[in-house]
């Protein structure tokens, strides 16, 4: 098995007081989009600042492409930080000509890879002008394809998706896509799951610190309840009755109420459906869910925040 | 190494097309062309003052007011007034294009006057613009002359308290007057008051510096003059050069390009990258003011321009200077540059910048008293302090100091340099990553390296 282009081994990162990461453990794969996520202060962008050399770690080992400090490999690693990252009066062109030139590139190579990512982005047009004369996405693009024109091997991205507009999220989802199609890692971290959901092989979630999942984006739904949804003259309580159910949350609707039931893990919603029609509960609407990435991230984040108020209580 | 050159050559092309830097370096010329004949220029932009002069004394045709008026006006009015210079109180030499004043005609209300008071009544329609005068000017002063031939007085009415510089001039032309009078009274000539002004003491200046027979010329003023001029050249370049590079780094801040700088070149490239670009302005500034002042000076005094470069390479002037312009530059540029690392706007800068600019005046004020000061103690003293001697090493190297006191100096200041760049490495690697809100006291415990 080919060694994985990242592998943090119980890092933790500590500023004075605070301990922002806490023994964090994970490889990401050759090769694939991996997704670390969490929600803010989750210690994201202390993680991958220590995996790019920025920041030393406090405890633990790091291992970037081989090596045991990422700016050992800085050359080999492309780096898209939250915001734009672009100098306002230089032109994507000249742009990509010195950040290319930063990871070793002839400059002027650099610029015509740049053009030609351009020009493939349906961008071309753009290559000469300003950088603050562009649109906020056509400028995230240009700054990432000044962090890839130097061909990168791992591909960090810190909250690329911040700010765009579902247009431009959809492209910036392609880019990353035809990135891991040319063989590079990527890794990027998010708080929106749905991009994570979209795009990734593996994800990592985050809380506190401390990392709370670690695996493929299926097994991270597997995380989160099966739940079911009934609407009708609905009484909460016999809902919550119903075999399988461990959790009901209701809310009142026009016809009645509508309930939330969350299912315990190995129970089916045709069982509870089943008997709530056996019972004669008036339903006039019914909708077995399944959970996605969000669910998992809300669950598992919030268990994190109770196991934290359980070990500092 | 590569990557430091690659950041320098981003700095110094990226303000090169920046029309803020033609502006600053058009700009630096003509504000000291400005400072230098602003005044001038001020005093030139208004017509002479119109002086009226009023005597009741009742001393007739020879009296002080007839004298202050002929030797205003000259022989017959055909010369121009003569000017008096209050700083080095004596009459300048009458120059043909402006007069000090124009002498005004004495209307008749005015001239029935026999006493101060009745001139004063006479004259405040004048004074407050309700009158004009009859050539339809208006009137600047007048100085109504009373007293005796012993004791004169003068009022010097103005419509503005502000105007100055004529009770000097009326001053002086009337102490002639009274110089001749009481040599007249004593029975001896009075021609002879304007024999002994005419001879007045002629002083030369002797040194054993000077470089010809011992005479003090201005050729061996030159070096001094020229040390203050390259410390206000090296405090402007530091200024700017240091300025331009805090606004660099504050943007690079805020739009987070500092974090792919730094995950593509060590802190060392990037300060080192920065550092050299804003130097690199910093000297095309220094050569194009240069490249103005040496046109301007061979256009206007050609004999000055090769006193000012023996000026220069005597006692290796220009040799010093770039040796504590560059130490002083690395020392300032890095302290500036972390201080921009913390800030993403430049008002959060001046929080941090402000006891940095206070510190930054005290060379100023001892430049210009160390023309004539080079070897004073307090002078001699503050060479010692680093963050000084750039500015003012200068000066005593043109002062003819001793080596070891511009080796010291030198090495004092390069050592502190080395450890404020260090420091200042600290600092800035912290507070590019730093998302935290400006706080100065984590910006020292970073300094002291309490805090990452």
């Amino acid at each position: 098995m080919a060694e994985p282009a990242l592998q943090l081994d119980g890092v933790s990162k500590r500023y004075g007081d605070n301990l922002a990461v806490r023994d964090l453990s994970f490889e990401a794969p050759r090769g694939k989009i991996f997704g670390f996520l969490g929600p803010n202060g989750a210690g994201k962008t202390s993680t991958l600042r220590m995996v790019l050399g920025l920041v030393a770690p406090s405890a633990g080992r790091i291992n970037v492409l081989g090596a045991d400090d990422g700016r050992k490999v800085r050359n080999r690693i492309g780096f898209l930080p939250e915001e734009r990252g672009l100098y306002r009066r230089m032109t994507p062109s000249q742009a990509f000509g010195f950040f290319g030139a930063l990871k070793g590139l002839n400059a002027a190579e650099a610029q015509r890879r740049g053009r030609r990512m351009m020009e493939e982005q349906g961008l071309g047009q753009a290559v000469n002008r300003p950088m603050k004369a562009l649109s906020k996405g056509m400028a995230q693009k240009v700054a990432l394809i000044s962090a890839l024109v130097h061909e990168p091997e791992l591909v960090v991205l810190d909250e690329p998706f911040s700010g765009l507009d579902p247009v431009n999220q959809q492209g910036l989802e392609q880019l990353i896509r035809a990135l891991a199609d040319r063989g590079a890692t990527v890794v990027f971290s998010t708080h929106v799951m749905a991009h994570a959901e979209r795009l990734c092989d593996k994800v990592v979630l985050m809380a506190r610190g401390a990392k709370v999942f670690d695996g493929p984006v299926a097994a991270a739904r597997a995380t989160a309840p099966q739940r079911l949804v009934l609407e009708g003259a609905l009484n909460p309580d016999e809902v919550a009755a119903l075999p399988g159910v461990v959790r009901v949350s209701s809310e009142a609707i026009p016809d009645g109420v509508r309930c939330l039931a969350d299912l315990a893990t190995g129970a089916t919603a045709n069982t509870a459906l089943r008997e709530a029609f056996l019972k004669g509960m008036a339903i006039s609407r019914f909708e077995a869910r399944e959970p996605n990435l969000h669910d998992a991230f809300i669950l598992l984040t919030e268990q994190a925040g109770a196991l934290s108020a359980e070990t500092h209580a | 190494m590569k990557r430091a050159l690659i950041i320098a050559s981003r700095e110094y092309l990226s303000f090169l097309r920046t029309p803020g830097f033609w502006v600053s370096l058009l700009v630096m010329p003509v504000v000291a062309l400005l400072t230098s004949l602003g005044p001038q220029m001020i005093a030139r932009s208004e017509p002479p003052p119109t002086l009226m002069v009023v005597d009741v004394t009742g001393l007739g045709a020879g009296g002080p007011g007839a004298w202050l008026v002929s030797s205003l006006a000259g022989p017959a009015g055909r010369e121009p007034a003569a000017q008096f210079d209050q700083a080095a109180m004596r009459v300048r030499a009458p120059t043909p294009t402006r007069a000090a004043a124009v002498l005004a005609p004495v209307p008749d209300r005015v001239a029935k006057a026999r006493s101060p008071s009745e001139a004063a009544v006479a004259l405040r329609p004048y004074m407050s613009g309700e009158l004009k005068l009859p050539n339809g000017r208006a009137l600047s002063a007048a100085a109504v002359i009373s007293g005796t031939a012993d004791h004169l007085k003068v009022d010097l009415w103005t419509p503005t308290p502000t105007v100055g510089g004529l009770g000097g001039l009326v001053s002086e032309h009337l102490n002639v007057w009274l110089r001749r009078a009481r040599l007249t009274q004593a029975g001896v000539d009075p021609g002879l008051s304007d024999r002994l002004n005419a001879n007045l003491t002629d002083v030369q200046g002797y040194s054993p510096k000077a470089s010809v027979a011992g005479k003090v010329s201005f050729r061996d003023q030159l070096p001094a003059l020229a040390a203050v001029g390259l410390s206000f050249l090296l405090w402007t370049l530091v200024m700017t050069g240091a300025g331009i590079l805090l606004n660099t780094v504050i943007e690079e801040k805020s739009n987070r390009v500092i974090e792919v700088l730094l995950s593509s070149a060590s802190v060392t490239e990037i300060l080192a990258g920065k550092i050299a670009g804003g130097a690199a302005l910093s000297l095309t500034m220094m050569a194009f003011w240069g490249g103005i002042g040496a046109w301007l000076v061979g256009r206007s005094s050609p004999d000055l321009l090769p006193q000012i470069l023996s000026a220069l390479l005597g006692n290796g002037l220009i040799f010093w200077f770039i040796a504590f312009f560059l130490a002083g530059y690395l020392m300032y540029a890095s302290v500036f540059a972390a201080v921009g690392s913390f800030c993403e706007t430049p008002r959060e800068a001046q929080t941090l910048l402000g006891p940095i600019m206070v510190l930054l005046t005290v060379p100023i004020v001892f430049m210009g008293a160390s023309i004539t000061h080079p070897d004073a103690p307090a002078l001699k003293l503050l060479v010692w302090v680093p963050f000084f001697t750039p500015f003012l090493m200068t000066i005593r190297v043109a002062a003819g100091a001793p080596l070891p006191e511009l080796i010291g100096g030198l090495v004092m200041l390069v050592t502190t340099m080395v450890v404020v760049v260090l420091f200042a490495g600290r600092a800035f690697r912290s507070g590019a990553l730093a998302t935290e809100k400006l706080d100065a006291r984590r910006f020292l415990l970073v300094l002291i390296g309490r805090r990452s």
